[in-house]
């Protein structure tokens, strides 16, 4: 476990060490249109790449995370997109395990259609999505109406439960082809005393890929606040790359890098304690 | 043949993306449809729907393309892998495990942004940049797979080169993942000057797909046609590929990890 969570946090510092690379070396012009280019120039002129580099791992180690570029903190900006994008990311995760259990109790001949259906809005780029929402509450109750906040979370969920319904469709129609439900069949079980039997199994299967559960909702997010125009962390990350806001960027990505490296490590260590009971 | 018109549909774009077409503004703007005018006119007064035909087309050819370079580089890349074992491999391994630990996209609109305008041309390098980790890895299991076989050690007895051996033997065999794999970085390649569109950094009158839906989106109130069209143009493109992946391989593509 020790060593899990080092290597997380090494990923995760490597990641900040490659994007502060990136930004560092590679000179720009784009932040310029947009009318940002000084306050960035001059950032960039007061650093050298070693120094900088040493010193703000030092900082970040040390919990300072700088401000952005209009002066905020950059813990105090994330905080509250975070706060902002919870509900949200909540509500998403809770559709997600919906499906997932639906999915799983799904008639034996509809999981290949499933699966099809799923893989195809899996391959969909996850930005389609939003403008598909937005088509939605424009024949329904206009943009900025109430239904905005079920058509995010709807939008925010679509690409990890079409993931989680993959992935679970095809388990689960390998599992009921296994020996064990064959022979729970033989012995009279019935479809949903075998789903029942088999679930723990799927859900082990499962956990390995949580993080790429992880990965598809901040991707999601990435896209479907800034298009539906709703504050929070997706907006936030897009909002520090397009200003090129070097603080702001260098702390999402480290922090993306660890929620992503902790939903592998809940991942393991979920189907490590499962493994050891259903043993 | 149940692909034919998928198969006709991406051969109509990668046609487009060839042909020297420039939608000329000879419309009022936001003209209305007509029988010479099926999706109206955009606010440039351009035709609607040659634009978004042109705009998927190229999309289309670049993110084939794309897909191409980064297999290449990814099956250059796991092919040395392979041959790399002990504690480089792991230290090799960590590194790409670096680049996955953010979105690609979040990648790809970083590089984006901090290489800026040189990027139109550049997009090649933040793609292969961003992709060929993630490809090479599963690339490189499957190699790892397929080379422990017997038929290979047997290849190997016989005293066939290593290169014939990959060749003959061992791509050919890793056809159920690198089809999938590919064409999902077909769906990517597509996806990425998309998603860089929806910055709104590049030029409003470029035929890109992903400035049709940033404009579309702008306009959705008064003129929602621009954006149903150009989603349901994005549809069409990537269940078309997704048919046509299913020609040369059965096997489901969502079996291979995906990678965002």
């Amino acid at each position: 476990m020790f060593r899990g969570v080092l290597l997380v946090f090494g990923t995760a510092i490597g990641a900040y060490c490659l994007a502060f690379w990136l930004m560092q070396v590679l000179p720009g012009s784009a932040i310029a249109t947009l009318g940002f280019g000084a306050a960035d120039a001059n950032v960039r002129a007061t650093l050298d790449p070693g120094q900088s580099l040493a010193g703000n791992l030092a900082d970040l180690l040390q919990g300072r995370l700088g401000t952005t570029l209009d002066g905020v903190p950059v813990i105090d900006e994330i905080a509250a997109a975070l706060l902002a994008s919870l509900p949200r990311m909540v509500a998403a995760v809770a559709l997600v395990l919906a499906t997932i259990g639906l999915v799983s109790t799904a008639p034996r001949l509809a999981l290949a259609g499933i699966n099809r259906l799923s893989g195809f809005l899996v391959f969909v780029p996850p930005f389609v999505f939003p403008f598909i929402g937005i088509i939605i509450l424009l024949n329904v109750d206009g943009i900025d109406g109430p239904l905005k906040t079920i058509v995010s979370i709807a939008c925010l969920a679509l690409p990890p439960a079409a993931l989680m319904a993959a992935q679970t469709s095809g388990i689960m129609a390998r599992y009921l082809e296994s020996a064990f439900a064959i022979s729970c069949r033989a012995r009279g079980a019935s479809l949903a005393r075998q789903r029942w039997l088999l679930f723990p199994a799927v859900g082990l299967e499962l956990l390995a890929t949580l993080e790429k559960l992880f990965i598809g909702l901040f991707t999601s997010l990435l896209f479907v606040e800034p298009i539906l125009g709703q504050s929070g962390f997706g907006a936030l990350v897009l909002r520090a790359i397009r200003r090129s806001d070097f603080d702001l960027t260098l702390a999402l990505v480290f922090l993306l890098a660890l929620l992503v490296g902790a939903g592998r490590l809940a991942g393991d260590w979920s189907r490590t304690q499962l493994g050891a009971t259903a043993a | 043949m149940r692909a034919a018109p998928a198969i006709a549909v991406l051969l109509i774009g990668v046609m487009l993306a060839v042909a020297p077409l420039e939608p000329a503004p000879v419309h009022q703007p936001w003209q209305g449809p007509a029988r010479n005018l099926l999706l109206g006119a955009d606010e440039f007064g351009r035709d609607a729907l040659l634009v978004l035909m042109v705009a998927c087309g190229r999309s289309m050819a670049g993110g084939i393309v794309l897909a191409a370079m980064a297999m290449a580089a990814a099956l250059m890349l796991a092919l040395a892998m392979v041959r790399v074992r002990g504690p480089t491999a792991i230290l090799v391994t960590q590194m790409m495990a670096v680049v996955e630990a953010i979105p690609v996209y979040a990648w790809v609109l970083i590089i984006f942004v901090a290489a800026g305008d040189g990027m139109t041309s550049g997009i090649t390098v933040l793609f292969l940049i961003a992709v060929t980790p993630f490809a090479s890895n599963i690339m490189r299991g499957e190699l790892i797979r397929l080379l422990d076989q017997p038929f290979v050690q047997v290849a190997r007895m016989a005293g066939v080169a290593r290169p014939l051996i990959i060749l003959r033997h061992v791509l050919p065999n890793a056809r159920s993942t690198i089809i999938p794999l590919c064409t999902q970085l077909i769906g990517l390649g597509i996806a990425i000057p998309g998603a860089i569109g929806i910055l709104g950094f590049t030029n409003r009158t470029a035929l890109d797909i992903g400035v049709i839906l940033f404009r579309g989106k702008e306009n959705a109130a008064a003129h929602p046609m621009l954006l149903i069209s150009a989603v349901g143009a994005l549809m069409l493109i990537y269940g078309c590929i997704m048919q046509v992946a299913r020609l040369f391989d059965r096997r489901d593509i969502v079996k291979v990890a995906i990678s965002y």
